[in-house]
């Protein structure tokens, strides 16, 4: 495909579509790289001419994010996830597949025929479906380095012949005969059900019933995607877990009648529902239907409580009807002025004061990470002077290993508006942003569709539902910086400039965007508030501990059996957590830690494994609540080079404007990247101690000051592993510099490993004893998984 | 009007006024690199952190607001801790030398650039004195020094080492004018100094305190003062050149007593009696035992005569010290900033703005000295004396080698417009031109790429220099805490 290439008009025309203000770099920015595939300095220079933007903001802002780019790109770009889960599941053997498959040299990111740009993006938020990787607007799971080659050329072939059909809307009256809901967040879809509601929309035409198809928010067992759910009236539910197109007629034919006779086919069905399929391996994939009076799935689903997530699994995300049906904006309606509510006392119409009283009952706490109380904010901006104030709902997840925020986005889109809008009430705002990563797209989409259906039927706009009050609300759509997480760097970046962080005081309650008085919250938070007010603060706060009250929603993935999207009651352990919900570590494996809260937070060993989820118990573990990713770690993974990972994550999202975090967290790197690679000494670690508290004490945003959290808890639990690594062994043996493969006498001559070796290092000698030549080695572990008679050992 | 406790002062200050500026109203300076009044703060350095005992927090002083109540320390260990370790960190990335090697090297201090620029601007007198002023026997040591200096010059990696030894040699046998008339006994002190020893020690502790004031009588044993170098063949040291720059000291006025030993001419006793101090510039056993007398100091006599000279000066300076009644501990040594090397590929960008394309790949020149000082490439930093991070560096006793193993970054080539100079290398990512350049509405200005450990600061948008600073360059040069942005032909240090 022939690049766009730049032109004056093309510019003035997308600026003008943006907007000519300082606050519209990042729009403007997006919709160049949107147009070009990426920004010719040229563009960027007319951009300064055209608007009041300085050359230097929108350089230093064109630099600054990771999505956008300086020099042209292929016509696709493969991102490959660098998350958590990700990681220990492989993502890096996944991106070099990839440049070995584009035979990419040192340096170079896109193919000699420009047609892919691959990239290690930040996590995509597909945790359990690990690792995964996105092709242009494409999710792929479990993607194996050895297959990647298959998987860009099912790209090319679906991108011949993509069938882009929207979703049918079916009439009212269709619901009466039954439904058949399909899992359409972005973890189902990674996993394939939008080709599974086509090939249903296929099959439904070739059957004699009345039946919709509806696509439903995230059910949260994400480890069993894509889920399909059969509901007629009278019968139980029928649930069916990793579907893929070509069962959908099975599973139709066996609920419904065909339309001529001739094609019945005896169902196979029966035998699926023995027992439920827990492993990863798409190759030997049985699909199985499953039941939610099954065991596992009892477990997984009974500790859970859903209360910002409530309704998972049944409502349409974008369908406002049924939001009402279920008692949406109910919560709002009591606190619109001139509302007619006229019940009892506790049915009364809640002014500002009422409604942040209530919040102050229910022991709402931030669920963005800190856990500050929710009400005491609010108060905060109601109280500020100012005429002009915003509520800003922070969308920017960026912890690897984190998806709850896109999950309540994707599937719960009114449920934040309706938060949202309450919030404008309590502090008088009468505009505000939802600012989500540009890496959740369909997050966006939803999110976007929903402010439409919103405003047309009143819910926002200039008068809502005649209550006089009028509150406007937009997307900001982020560009890879995690540090957009901490609100002064949000705030910084919709204002145009680089997202940098600013010292608090002034907080933004008192100066915000702008300069103006500005509620952030995040996203979780907003989506409890209108279930605090429809059920009342003492119902939410009967739900967890003294200081940590309701529920939280984590994201559990890693070496978990049952990875997902889960909502529990605070002051539940860790160990219910694991075993009850996640059923344990995969493969019977050893569970070594959990780490909590992503880079901001630590890892909680073994034997910790009854600390509660409780802002307070967390961090006095040495984690903390972060946003909520819970990454399950076993015996296999090597708590150091975990450390590494973490922070090279934050060594690379520093925003670099103060020092101890810009070069501090870099010099702590050197330091554990020596640990790994056997070229560290004993003194290396009270250095790296010593640093490490300093930049914690001194960095001036939380990024900084918790980015040391991963080296301090794993040296406070795995101080030994850390020692072991100073001396040069890797105890768990996953530090690539400190190990070595060989094959025992074991070996059955089979050459299964001499023919999956990506690096050619295993001569292919059948029925001979083979061996792996180190030098030659790149120890990406293949062959010790596939050699059936464990005979690959690893020293 | 908030009501503050710094350091057990109280102090009123303004509303909105920042705790930095409380603490300067208190008279109390707290360490800062990105902060400039009257700009709004970078709050990037993280130099200026303080604790406030009220709520146990520490935090950058430059942009926290003073409020009433608060209890701030502003020097407390750990907080001297941290502001090390970010000193330290600033560092572990700084690419350049303060001190020239030649300079950091030679033991007598002799400033080796500022020679040499003095030469190649035409000015052999001001020159010759600088030599003299370090050296103390230019000449003499321009014959026998083994040129330590000369193996540490960055030009030896492009071609052949300056010629330093044979510089101030020449300067010395050319402008004999300089020693005389330009360096005279200073005002009378009023003391006065036996100096037992008339070996190169003891001939340029005499010279020092000479100058500065105090009568010295010179006890040599032999007839002729100069220890071993009396020993050198005419080949090797001239006896006239020596004769003549031991002259040139004994003329300042110093008492000089040849063939008289300290022990048997002259007792201990009555130079202990009869001076305020004895300096002991003598390799004599006999007279350990005043060594212990508070008024009694020992030179070495070392054999390269240029540490001999560095000694006798050192000495010299505490002895003064004694004299003057100020107290002696030792002045700390300025922090200095190590290159180590110009490698291979940095050594273009390390001569872009340095190396006069005259001598391009030229020898050393050994027939006009202002021909060979043109050679020289101004290793020095143009900083010297007003860079911020060298003198907080030097007051923390900050380490540039804190982290092991650290590749330093390459040498960036150095932005020149007209007399300014960017060297990204020196640069700490304040954000202070970035700021100053917005505020004052430069039509393109100075920008922050990248982020996180890349981040950078250049001329936006590929911009020159020229551009970026078409009316802020002396702001800019005048704020950067560090020399990154510097004047490029105006000399800090004159000696």
């Amino acid at each position: 495909m022939p690049r766009t290439e730049f032109s004056i008009d093309d510019v003035d025309r997308l600026v003008a579509e943006t907007g000519h203000g300082k606050e519209a770099v990042i729009p403007i920015l997006h919709a160049l790289q949107d147009r070009y595939r990426y920004l010719p300095d040229a563009a960027l220079a007319r951009v300064c001419e055209i608007t009041e933007i300085t050359p230097a903001t929108i350089e230093g802002v064109a630099t600054f994010f990771t999505r956008f780019r300086r020099r042209p790109m292929g016509e696709h770009a493969i991102r490959v996830c660098d998350g958590t889960a990700c990681h220990v599941k492989g993502a890096p053997a996944v991106f070099d597949a990839f440049t070995k498959a584009l035979d990419l040299g040192s340096g170079e990111d896109t193919d000699k025929q420009g047609q892919f740009t691959v990239q290690r993006v930040a996590c995509l938020g597909c945790c359990t479906l690990a690792p995964a990787v996105q092709i242009d607007h494409v999710t792929y799971g479990h993607v194996q380095p050895e297959k990647v080659s298959d998987l860009l050329e099912d790209f090319l072939a679906s991108e011949a012949d993509r069938k882009a059909r929207p979703l049918k809307h079916y009439a009212e009256d269709a619901a009466g005969a039954g439904e058949i809901r399909v899992g359409l967040g972005s973890c189902c879809i990674a996993g394939g059900s939008d080709k599974v509601r086509v090939a249903l929309e296929d099959v439904l035409q070739t059957v004699d019933a009345s039946v919709r198809v509806k696509r439903v928010s995230c059910v949260g067992m994400c480890h069993q995607t894509p889920l399909l759910e059969v509901r007629l009236p009278g019968r139980p539910p029928s649930l069916y877990a990793k579907v893929q197109a070509e069962d959908v007629g099975e599973i139709v034919r066996r609920h419904f009648a065909p339309r001529t006779r001739s094609v019945r086919v005896r169902t196979g069905i029966g035998h699926w529902l023995e027992r439920l399929y827990t492993g990863d391996h798409r190759d030997v994939l049985e699909r199985h239907g499953i039941d939610v009076r099954d065991r596992p799935v009892a477990a997984f689903l009974s500790k859970q409580q859903r209360l910002a997530t409530e309704y998972c699994g049944e409502i349409d995300p974008v369908d406002l009807d049924e939001y009402l049906r279920l008692r949406g904006f109910e919560a709002l309606a009591r606190c619109l002025p001139g509302s007619a509510h006229t019940g009892g006392p506790s049915c009364a119409r809640l002014d500002s004061e009422a409604i942040i009283g209530e919040l102050r009952a229910s022991g709402l706490r931030g669920r963005g990470g800190a856990g500050f109380p929710t009400a005491r904010k609010w108060d905060a901006v109601r109280g500020a002077a100012g005429e002009r104030k915003y509520v800003i709902c922070n969308g920017d997840e960026g912890d690897p290993g984190a998806f709850m925020d896109r999950m309540i986005l994707e599937s719960y889109p009114f449920r934040v508006i309706e938060g949202m809008i309450i919030g404008s009430l309590a502090v008088g705002a009468h505009e505000g942003f939802l600012y989500i990563r540009a890496e959740y797209p369909l997050a966006i989409a939803r999110i976007e569709e929903a402010l439409r259906i919103a405003e047309a039927a009143g819910y926002l706009g200039d008068d809502i539902r005649g209550s006089g009050h009028a509150f406007r609300l937009r997307v900001v759509e982020g560009a890879g910086a995690f540090v957009c997480g901490e609100e002064t760097a949000l705030l910084a970046a919709m204002e145009g400039r680089r997202a940098t962080p600013n010292i608090r005081p002034p907080y933004p309650a008192l100066e915000g965007l702008h300069g103006c008085p500005t509620l952030v919250n995040n996203t979780e938070t907003f989506a409890l508030v209108p279930w605090i007010l429809r059920h009342g603060a003492a119902a939410f706060a009967a739900f967890g501990t003294a200081h940590s009250r309701g529920t939280k929603v984590f994201s559990l993935a890693g070496k978990v059996n049952r990875g997902g999207l889960i909502e529990v009651p605070m002051g539940t352990s860790i160990r219910e957590i694991v075993e009850d919900i996640g059923g344990g570590v995969q493969g019977g494996k050893q569970f070594k830690a959990v780490q909590v809260g992503g880079p901001s937070g630590g890892c909680i060993p073994a034997a910790l494994i009854d600390t509660p989820v409780d802002y307070e118990a967390l961090t006095a573990a040495g984690a903390m609540m972060g946003s909520g990713g819970l990454v399950v770690l076993d015996e296999s993974d090597c708590m150091v080079e975990m450390t590494r990972y973490f922070l090279s994550f934050t060594q690379l999202e520093s925003c670099g404007k103060c020092t101890p975090c810009r070069v501090g967290t870099k010099r702590m790197l050197e330091i554990v990247e020596r640990l790994c690679e056997g070229k560290a000494e004993p003194v290396d670690l009270a250095e790296l101690e010593t640093l490490a508290r300093v930049v914690k004490e001194n960095s001036l945003c939380g990024l900084g000051k918790t980015a040391p959290n991963p080296v301090l808890t794993t040296m406070r639990y795995f101080r030994e592993e850390f020692e072991a690594h100073a001396e040069g062994r890797c105890p768990a043996g996953r530090c690539k510099s400190l190990i070595t493969y060989s094959i025992t006498g074991d070996c059955i001559g089979c050459t299964k490993c001499a023919v999956n070796c990506p690096s050619g290092a295993i001569a292919f000698r059948p029925y001979e004893q083979h061996e792996i030549d180190p030098a030659v080695c790149t120890r990406c572990n293949g062959c010790f998984e596939i050699c059936p008679v464990d005979a690959v050992k690893v020293e | 009007m908030p009501r503050l406790r710094i350091d057990g002062n109280s102090v009123d200050v303004p509303v909105e006024a920042t705790v930095l500026e409380a603490a300067a109203l208190a008279g109390i300076d707290i360490p800062a690199l990105c902060h400039v009044p009257g700009l709004r703060p970078q709050t990037s350095c993280m130099l200026c952190v303080v604790e406030d005992k009220r709520s146990g927090k520490t935090f950058p002083s430059c942009s926290t607001r003073a409020e009433d109540g608060m209890i701030i320390e502003t020097g407390t260990e750990a907080l001297r801790a941290a502001r090390k370790e970010v000193l330290q960190l600033l560092l572990s990335e700084h690419v350049g030398d303060c001190e020239a090697p030649c300079r950091r090297i030679c033991p007598a201090a002799l400033e080796v650039p500022l020679m040499m620029r003095t030469v190649a601007a035409g000015d052999r007198d001001a020159a010759a004195r600088l030599a003299q002023a370090a050296l103390i026997l230019p000449e003499t040591l321009g014959w026998v020094c083994n040129a330590p200096c000369e193996r540490g010059c960055h030009r030896g990696s492009f071609d052949e080492p300056l010629l330093i030894k044979e510089m101030h040699r020449r300067l010395a046998h050319e402008v004999p004018s300089a020693r005389g008339i330009a360096f005279a006994a200073g005002p009378s002190s009023g003391k006065c100094v036996a100096i037992v020893g008339g070996g190169v020690a003891g001939l340029a502790a005499a010279w020092t305190l000479a100058l500065r004031g105090h009568a010295c009588t010179l006890y040599e044993r032999e007839a002729r003062c100069g220890g071993p170098l009396r020993d050198l063949n005419e080949a090797e040291l001239p006896r006239a050149v020596f004769d003549a720059e031991v002259q040139n000291i004994i003329g300042l006025g110093v008492d000089l007593r040849t063939g008289c030993t300290v022990g048997r001419d002259v007792a201990m006793e009555e130079l202990l009696g009869t001076f305020d101090a004895v300096l002991l510039a003598c390799q004599d056993d006999t007279l350990e035992d005043a060594e212990d007398e508070e008024h009694v100091f020992t030179a070495i006599e070392f054999p390269m005569a240029v540490n001999a000279v560095a000694e006798g000066k050192g000495v010299a300076d505490e002895v003064d010290r004694f004299l003057r009644g100020l107290p002696s501990v030792p002045r700390r040594k300025p922090f200095d900033c190590r290159l180590v090397e110009v490698r291979e590929p940095e050594k273009a960008a390390f001569a872009a703005h340095r190396m006069d394309p005259a001598t391009h790949g030229r020898g050393r020149e050994r027939d006009a000295i202002e021909a060979e000082a043109r050679r020289c490439l101004h290793c020095d930093c143009l900083k010297l004396e007003s860079c911020k991070l060298r003198q907080y560096a030097t007051e923390y006793g900050a380490n540039q080698f804190a982290y092991r193993d650290v590749n330093r970054p390459s040498i960036e080539t150095a932005l020149v417009a007209g007399s300014v100079v960017f060297e990204p290398g020196k640069c700490i990512r304040c954000g202070l031109c970035v700021e100053i350049t917005a505020v004052r509405g430069e039509p393109w200005g100075m920008a922050f790429v990248q982020r996180g450990f890349d981040a950078r600061v250049r001329p936006a948008l590929g911009h020159s220099l020229e551009d970026a600073l078409t009316k802020t360059a002396r702001e800019c040069v005048e704020a950067c805490p560090t020399a990154a942005f510097a004047w490029r032909d105006r000399e800090e240090r004159e000696s």
